[in-house]
């Protein structure tokens, strides 16, 4: 969710984006739709009796799926009532999670193998001699509902609070082996809400969707993925994020921290403009937060806890390249135990479409502590694109977090996060440009989630940030709150098919 | 002819400090009005607190996300292993100064770490990735205690005669002593009532 709301500014993360699944799912509030509401000069907004009725009709339906999310899951029981992992290998959710879906150390284990290592209670169907599917339908549905609070208060302006009880998201989750040395993980969101408006938006684009290869070789465990995913961060956004809020410094471009869209098309969200305008302009250009179109290859070596990635992605986040230049990416991470240390590296040749070259970087340390009871982690990023405007004039930006989660028993964590980014002053107006920003954003998170069942668990956080132009002086505070109840489960388990498939006729 | 005269001596002495006859503590244990398992009956006496296990094994497993035993008394110089039978990373710490806080780091499936317990105290075993993962180990100075059953009976075997100070451990309840005189062959019956 972004976070930010100003005139000059145009802060916009992918929980906004309805391609980005997993943001949507943590997304609490939606300031930057309120910005455009407010750009429209569209406050406050009047409901007509039609959107009142449509409103009633659609919170209706959420309860009713909400009930009935409730029934299956306490119903099914907590074998069956678990998402694809934990069902194909018998396992309880905490075996990899301390509060899903933030992994724990036996969860990135898991990953580190490349999604191997769990003898499968279901079976797999042999296709030759290297490749399996799955014995049972290997999906899972998560989806969320809750209330969002938010307000926005601009220059001079202090708008109402506006509350909604959002459908929050629908997600479907698939993922499993494919043999010894393959495996797949995919997951697309076909429902996601606009926060802020309660409007329900269909979804057509994957949020995340891999095939890898994994082998152990000479001590090393190394990967190898094709497809949708996410780039090596020190701190993933889907699995190691507890809060609601995506990251401010994995969501920030060049062109959110201007406020304004790139200089050509290629970086605009030409579905999103044709579809009714969904997020100004220059939103889907690259952010480090989203999954990318690439190839990566990596390597940890249990023994040091070395690991390293090394990728290709096409920078254009899950949308198709938008120009000829490919993008490169190197993370070098060290464990000391169960703590990390890592140094992650993005460059692109060309960030932008055809017409304009600009080379961006993306370079920071990040770090990770874990104990039973408390986890801390950071990250830093130096920002930096050649060419943002078109104009020449290059511009660096940089932004940090702090995050710390608490759990004061196994079913109850809380969190706390500051986040800050600012960029030195930018002016093109020399080279017959006109931007000129000098901007610094915080914001501090806090909250709770509270397991009632394994799959089942309830939400609330509340943040307040602020979005400050140096050079206009314009300050936009805002804050927002979220209660909401999330859960992943699968609501029918039929008998695994090499059960099926081998089971005697009766006589 | 002086050499056999010691040897008789010292045989005499030895077998009159040594327990030649011993006896059975046993009964059962409630806590509150419930009959109840898990806890540790044991007994101190100054006079075998010097008992010790050299080399004795013990072992303490990590299945299904869970410490097994929950409970383990051990004698002190035990050397208790930690087994993981679940396939999944698992971690074994304490906090408790009596074990000088170790940490055996984390571990997979089919691997054992193992410490020497020597200092007696109430050892509370963690994992480190798993929260809810929780053991106790209690080191005792002598071998006379028992794990009580799950329908609250207990029995220590082979105790010799003399006067003990009987303790009753259990993580949810209060401390519990009295003061035995275990005869010197027999059983005897000890109903044993402790408040939470």
């Amino acid at each position: 969710m972004a976070l930010f709301a100003d005139p000059h500014a145009v802060c916009k993360s992918r929980a906004d984006d309805p391609a980005d699944t997993n943001a949507n799912r943590g997304s609490g509030g939606n300031f930057s739709t309120l910005t455009e509401h407010i750009l429209r000069k569209e406050l406050p907004i009047r409901l007509e009796e039609k959107e009142v009725a449509y409103m009633r009709r659609r919170d209706i339906l959420i309860r009713l799926l909400l009930l009935g999310n409730t029934v299956c899951v306490l119903w099914a029981g907590p074998a069956l009532a678990i998402p694809v992992f934990a069902r194909v290998y018998d396992k309880s959710c905490r075996a990899c999670h301390t509060v899903y879906p933030q992994l724990n150390p036996a969860g990135e284990d898991f990953r580190a193998h490349g999604l191997h290592g769990f003898t499968p209670v279901v079976k797999p169907l042999k296709v030759g001699s290297l490749f399996e599917v799955p014995g049972t339908l290997p999906v899972a549905i998560s989806f969320g509902v809750g209330e969002d609070i938010s307000k926005v208060d601009t220059p001079g302006q202090s708008n109402p609070t506006t509350t909604h009880f959002n459908f929050e998201f629908l997600s479907l989750l698939a993922g499993g082996e494919l043999g010894p040395h393959l495996s797949f993980l995919a997951d697309y969101a076909p429902i996601i809400t606009n926060t802020q408006t309660g409007e329900i938006q269909v979804n057509t684009r994957l949020g995340l969707g891999f095939v890898q290869a994994h082998a152990e070789q000479w001590g090393w465990l190394t990967n190898f993925k094709i497809g949708l995913f996410e780039l090596p961060l020190g701190v993933s956004p889907r699995v190691h994020r507890l809060s609601v809020q995506p990251y401010l410094v994995y969501g920030l471009n060049a062109f959110s921290v201007l406020g304004q869209p790139p200089p050509v098309h290629g970086g605009h969200d030409e579905e999103g403009e044709a579809a009714g305008g969904y997020g100004p302009p220059g939103t889907n250009a690259f952010i480090v937060g989203a999954t990318q179109v690439g190839l990566e290859l990596s390597g940890l070596q249990p023994t040091t806890g070395l690991s390293w990635a090394l990728g290709m992605a096409s920078g254009s986040n899950n949308r198709l390249d938008n120009n000829a230049s490919k993008d490169f990416y190197l993370r070098v991470s060290q464990a000391y135990g169960l703590h990390k240390v890592g140094v992650f590296l993005y460059y692109s040749p060309d960030l932008l479409g055809p017409g304009v070259q600009d080379q961006a970087l993306r370079l920071g340390p990040d770090f990770s502590l874990y104990s039973r009871r408390f986890q801390l982690f950071g990250q830093f990023l130096a920002d930096y694109d050649s060419n943002p405007t078109d104009r020449g004039q290059d511009l660096w930006y940089y932004g940090a977090f702090l995050e710390g989660n608490y759990r004061f028993t196994p079913a109850v964590i809380s969190l706390l996060r500051t986040e800050y980014a600012w960029t030195p002053r930018f002016d093109d107006t020399a080279q017959g440009g006109h931007s000129r920003v000098r901007r610094q954003l915080w914001r501090v998170t806090g909250g709770g989630q509270w397991l009632l069942l394994e799959n089942l668990k309830f939400v609330a956080e509340v943040t307040y940030g602020e979005n400050h132009e140096g050079i206009s002086e314009h300050t936009v505070k805002n804050w927002s709150a979220t209660i909401r109840l999330v859960t992943a489960f699968w609501p029918l388990t039929p008998p695994g098919l090499n059960e099926w498939l081998t089971r005697r006729r009766p006589r | 002819m002086r050499g056999a005269v010691r040897a008789f001596i010292l045989g005499a002495v030895l077998l009159s400090t040594s327990p030649s006859q011993a006896a059975t503590i046993s009964g059962t244990l409630s806590i509150g009005n419930t009959r109840t398992g898990g806890a540790i009956v044991y007994l101190e006496n100054t006079q075998h607190a010097a008992d010790r296990s050299q080399g004795t094994h013990a072992v303490m497993d990590q299945k299904d996300l869970a410490f097994v035993p929950r409970v383990l008394p051990v004698v002190r110089g035990t050397v208790v292993e930690f087994t993981n039978s679940d396939d999944v990373l698992h971690n074994v710490f304490t906090p408790s100064a009596a074990a000088g806080k170790f940490d055996l780091g984390t571990y997979s499936q089919g691997e054992v770490r193992s410490i020497t317990l020597t200092e007696p105290g109430e050892v509370l075993i963690l994992c480190n990735i798993h929260m809810e993962m929780e053991a106790h180990i209690l080191v005792l100075n002598n071998p006379y205690f028992a794990v009580v059953a799950q329908d609250g009976s207990y029995q220590i075997l082979a105790v010799p005669s003399g006067t003990y100070v009987l303790r009753v451990w259990n993580e949810r309840v209060l401390p519990y002593t009295q003061t035995l005189q275990v005869p010197a062959t027999g059983t005897l019956t000890v109903e044993l009532q402790v408040e939470r």
